[in-house]
């Protein structure tokens, strides 16, 4: 299947949950938002949303430095 | 006026709107230095400034308002000095603090837009939160590594917490930071100051820019109020 992450298309294979993507891009869930289609994934659901094909899938960073 | 002459000149910039303009800088560091630099040399009325730091050493490869002769010195102090030298017109008003949820409220009561350059989740959520109570339009930048990010708090638009829910529960730990990313989004955020004093273009509101100097890239996202955020009702 074929998703968007950050604006970039990528193929991907198998049941993709949030926690997985997240763990390929290597980021930590409690310092990261999750938006598909534009709609905030709950940071509790992450373990269970399987992402689907043709999502398009935001990976925001929280990010305090000043 | 000789002094703002190539500003004066832009389309419709009205000097006397930016002379006017009472503007907080929370956070005198990498991203306050170069926002309060433009801030004051363009010419707002009254320059707020917030920090309770010394200048330290590993600071000064970002923090461009300061010198390695000033290291030991209170930022807060510095900032004034230094940016009186640069502008003696603007009235800079020092806050040599720290944000707490008791003086909050206090610090930004006079001011018309503050502009969160904190370096730590709690001032950040707490300074958001102030905001959204006090109706006050809050211009927020940071900074991770080569990375940043720039949105601006409107009364009637989306807040932190809609994007973020809550300040991350994680121990505070030294980032590497990328000084030029740091000047990218400090830039950003006091043309969008200056914007809104103006009344002028497009403002970053309900949006996210992300920029990753890395990539060269700069990415926007939307986000919308949230129902049960503290903002929604308010």
């Amino acid at each position: 299947m074929a998703i968007i992450v950050n604006g970039e298309i990528k193929e991907m294979t198998g049941k993709l949950t949030v926690e997985k993507l997240l763990a390929n891009h290597d980021l930590k869930p409690e310092l990261t938002v999750v938006q598909i289609n534009h709609e905030i994934v709950p940071k509790e659901k992450y373990g269970e949303h399987v992402i689907s094909d043709g999502d398009a899938v935001e990976l925001i960073k929280f990010m305090a430095g000043g | 006026m000789e002094r703002y002459r190539r500003q004066i000149i832009l389309p419709e910039f009205d000097q006397t709107k930016l002379s006017q303009a009472k503007v907080l800088v929370i956070g005198v560091g990498g991203l306050g230095s170069v926002v309060a630099t433009y801030l004051a040399r363009m010419g707002v009325g009254v320059l707020g400034l917030v920090d309770s730091d010394k200048l330290e050493l590993s600071n000064l490869h970002r923090q461009i308002l300061y010198s390695t002769n000033e290291i030991g010195q209170e930022k807060a102090f510095l900032a004034k000095k230094n940016l009186g030298a640069a502008n003696p017109e603007v009235k800079i008003i020092t806050h040599a603090l720290r944000i707490t949820k008791e003086n909050i409220d206090e610090v930004i009561q006079g001011y018309d837009l503050v502009a969160d350059c904190a370096d730590n989740f709690e001032t950040r959520f707490l300074v958001n939160d102030a905001c959204v109570k006090a109706k006050k339009t809050l211009i927020h930048g940071a900074i991770f590594e080569y990375e940043g990010q720039v949105m601006v708090i409107k009364p009637d638009g989306p807040c932190l917490r809609c994007l973020f829910g809550a300040a991350p529960n994680v121990p505070k730990k030294e980032l590497g930071v990328f000084p030029p990313a740091v000047g990218v989004i400090a830039s950003l955020m006091a043309g969008e100051v200056v914007k809104l004093i103006l009344g002028k273009g497009k403002i970053l509101v309900g949006e996210l820019l992300v920029y990753d100097a890395l990539k060269v890239v700069f990415r926007k996202l939307s986000f919308f109020k949230q129902k049960d955020c503290e903002c929604f009702t308010n």
